[in-house]
C-alpha cells in the first residue's frame, strides 16, 4: 500500500518535472520523456489492477495538461455568418475557416488507453525485473516510449486528416526513445529502492499462464 | 487470467468509456482544474529554474549596471513623453471619428506576461505564461510582441494560462498580403523538428503574382477573432497546387523559442468589434 502511494507520488513529481526538461536541438528537437519512463518502470513492479490505476491517473493528467482543445470560435459575437460561405470568395472563406473550431486531433482519454495497452506489455516482463534483470525492462521502456509517441501521432494524423509523415519524424521518435532509455536505469533503481524501503516484494501475478511463473 | 484482474480490466474499460464521452466544455473544465492544481508546482519549478540560470550567468560589474540603468531611465522618460502625445492624438482622432460617424476601432487592454514553461508535449507547440483568469486573460485572446503575433491563449487557469504558438497547425489566422487583396489562411505545420519552423499561407489563388515574394503578411482588416493589421510574417516562397497556391512564410517573430515576455490582448465583450459583413 505504501509502495503504491509512493509510486503515485513519483509519477506526480515526474509530471511536474517533465515541463522543465529541455528539448535538444542536436537530437532533432527530442527530449527525455520522463513520465512514460516512470510509468513503464512502475508498471513492471506492481500487480495488474494497480498498473491500470496508474495508467488511468497518468494518462488522465497527461491529457488534461497537454491536450489542446480549442474553443475560441465558440466565443464569437452573435451574427457571424456560420457556414454561409460564398463560393469563390476566398477572403470570406478564410475568415470563416478561422472561426471554425479547429480539431486538435487528439482525444481526451486516448493516452489512458495507450498507457494501459503498453503497461500490459510491460507486465509480461515482471519476472525478469523481480530477478534483478534490468536489461529487457530498460529496452522495453525505450520501445514503449517509441510506440506511445508513434501511436499518438498516427491517431492525430487520422483525426485531422491529410496524412503527414516526414522522414524527420522517425529520427525524432528514435532519439526520444533512446534518450528516455538512457535515464530508465536510474528510474528503475529508484523504484527498486522505494520497494526495498517500503518493504514491498515484487511478485509475479501477470497475465500469462501460471505454470510459466517463477516460484514465489 | 485471475478473477481480480478481469474485474479490474472491466472497471477500467467502463471508466475509460465514460472519459471518452466528455465533450469540449467538460474537458476544458477538467483541464482548468488540473492546471490550477499544478500551477503552484509549475510556478515554484520556474522560480528554481530561474535561480539556477541566474547563478550560472556571469556577474556584471556595478558600474556597467549603473550605466545601463541610466540609459533605461532616459529611454523610459522619452517613451512616457511619446505615450502622452499618443494619448492626446487618440483623443483627437476619437473626436473626429465621432464627428464623421466613422466606425471606431476599439483599443485593447494588454497584459504583460512572462513565459515560465515551454510545454513538452510532442505534438503541440505550447508555453505556459504566469498570468491567468485573475489577471483578465481569457481563452482565445491573441498573444503578441512588438515584432508581431506570437499565438493565442488556449487554456486558462486562475494564475497561469497556456498559449499555442502561431507555428502550431491548430493556430489558424485569416491573413492578407500587404498591398494586395490576396487573402488566405495562415497556419503552422503539423510536425517539424526545427525549433523555428516556417508557416504556410493557404488557399491563395492559383495564378498569384510570384513577384510578391518578400511582401509582408498581416491579419485581415475585417477580422473576426484577431485584431487587424498585426504583422504575421514575410513571404519567402510560393508553391503551386492543383487548385490553389500556398505561400511559405517566415514568421515575424523569429525567436519564438527564446521569448521571455509576451502581451496578451484583452478580448472582452466591450472590446470586440463587429464581425465582417456578409458578402451577400
Amino acid at each position: 500500500m505504501i509502495f503504491t502511494l509512493l509510486l503515485f507520488v513519483v509519477t506526480g513529481l515526474a509530471l511536474v518535472l517533465q515541463d522543465f526538461i529541455p528539448a535538444f536541438d542536436w537530437a532533432y528537437g527530442s527530449r527525455i520523456f520522463l513520465v512514460p519512463v516512470v510509468f513503464f518502470a512502475c508498471s513492471v513492479s506492481v500487480p495488474f489492477p494497480v498498473m491500470l490505476m496508474l495508467a488511468f491517473a497518468t494518462g488522465f493528467v497527461w491529457d488534461a495538461r497537454n491536450l489542446v482543445s480549442p474553443d475560441y470560435a465558440e466565443k464569437l459575437p452573435a451574427g457571424v455568418p456560420w457556414g454561409d460561405i460564398h463560393f469563390g470568395d476566398i477572403g470570406q472563406m478564410a475568415a470563416q475557416l478561422e472561426t471554425a473550431v479547429p480539431h486538435s486531433g487528439a482525444t481526451f482519454g486516448f493516452t489512458i488507453f495507450l498507457y494501459a495497452l503498453l503497461g500490459s506489455f510491460m507486465q509480461g516482463i515482471r519476472p525478469l525485473f523481480r530477478r534483478g534483470r534490468w536489461e529487457l525492462p530498460v529496452l522495453m521502456t525505450g520501445v514503449g516510449t517509441f510506440l506511445l509517441l508513434l501511436l499518438e501521432f498516427l491517431w492525430i494524423n487520422f483525426r485531422r486528416g491529410g496524412f503527414v509523415f516526414p522522414a524527420d519524424i522517425w529520427h525524432h521518435l528514435l532519439t526520444t526513445a533512446l534518450l528516455s532509455m538512457f535515464i530508465a536505469p536510474l528510474v528503475f533503481f529508484l523504484i527498486d529502492t522505494l520497494a526495498r524501503l517500503s518493504g514491498y516484494r515484487i511478485r509475479y501475478t501477470g497475465l500469462t499462464n501460471r505454470r510459466w511463473a517463477p516460484p514465489t | 487470467m485471475r478473477r481480480l484482474n478481469l474485474l479490474a480490466l472491466l472497471v477500467f474499460v467502463v471508466t475509460l468509456g465514460w472519459v471518452f464521452t466528455f465533450d469540449t466544455p467538460a474537458t476544458r473544465g477538467i483541464q482548468s482544474r488540473i492546471m490550477a492544481l499544478f500551477s503552484p508546482f509549475t510556478r515554484a519549478g520556474a522560480k528554481v529554474q530561474e535561480k539556477i540560470a541566474a547563478s550560472s550567468e556571469p556577474t556584471v560589474e556595478a558600474s556597467v549596471l549603473k550605466a545601463e540603468n541610466e540609459r533605461l531611465t532616459i529611454e523610459n522618460e522619452r517613451l512616457r513623453l511619446v505615450d502622452q502625445q499618443l494619448i492626446e492624438t487618440r483623443a483627437q482622432l476619437e473626436q473626429l471619428n465621432a464627428l464623421f460617424k466613422f466606425n471606431q476601432q476599439s483599443t485593447y487592454a494588454l497584459t504583460a506576461a512572462r513565459i515560465i514553461v515551454r510545454k513538452n508535449s510532442a505534438w503541440f507547440r505550447q508555453a505556459t505564461i504566469d498570468k491567468g483568469s485573475r489577471d483578465g486573460v481569457s481563452s482565445g485572446s491573441p498573444v503578441i510582441v512588438p515584432d508581431g503575433l506570437v499565438g493565442r491563449v488556449v487554456k486558462v487557469g486562475p494564475d497561469v494560462a497556456e498559449i499555442l504558438f502561431i507555428t502550431d497547425e491548430l493556430c489558424k489566422v485569416a491573413a492578407q498580403i500587404e498591398g494586395t487583396s490576396e487573402r488566405g489562411i495562415l497556419e503552422g505545420v503539423r510536425v517539424s523538428t526545427s525549433r523555428r519552423p516556417d508557416l504556410r499561407l493557404r488557399f491563395l489563388p492559383r495564378e498569384i503574382d510570384k513577384s510578391l515574394i518578400g511582401r509582408k503578411i498581416y491579419s485581415l482588416p475585417d477580422y473576426i477573432s484577431f485584431p487587424p493589421n498585426i504583422l504575421l510574417g514575410t513571404i519567402s516562397e510560393f508553391r503551386s497546387g492543383d487548385y490553389s497556391t500556398e505561400a511559405v512564410i517566415k514568421p515575424a517573430v523569429q525567436n519564438l523559442d527564446r521569448l521571455e515576455y509576451v502581451f496578451v490582448m484583452g478580448l472582452g465583450a466591450g472590446e470586440k468589434p463587429s464581425p465582417p459583413p456578409n458578402p451577400r
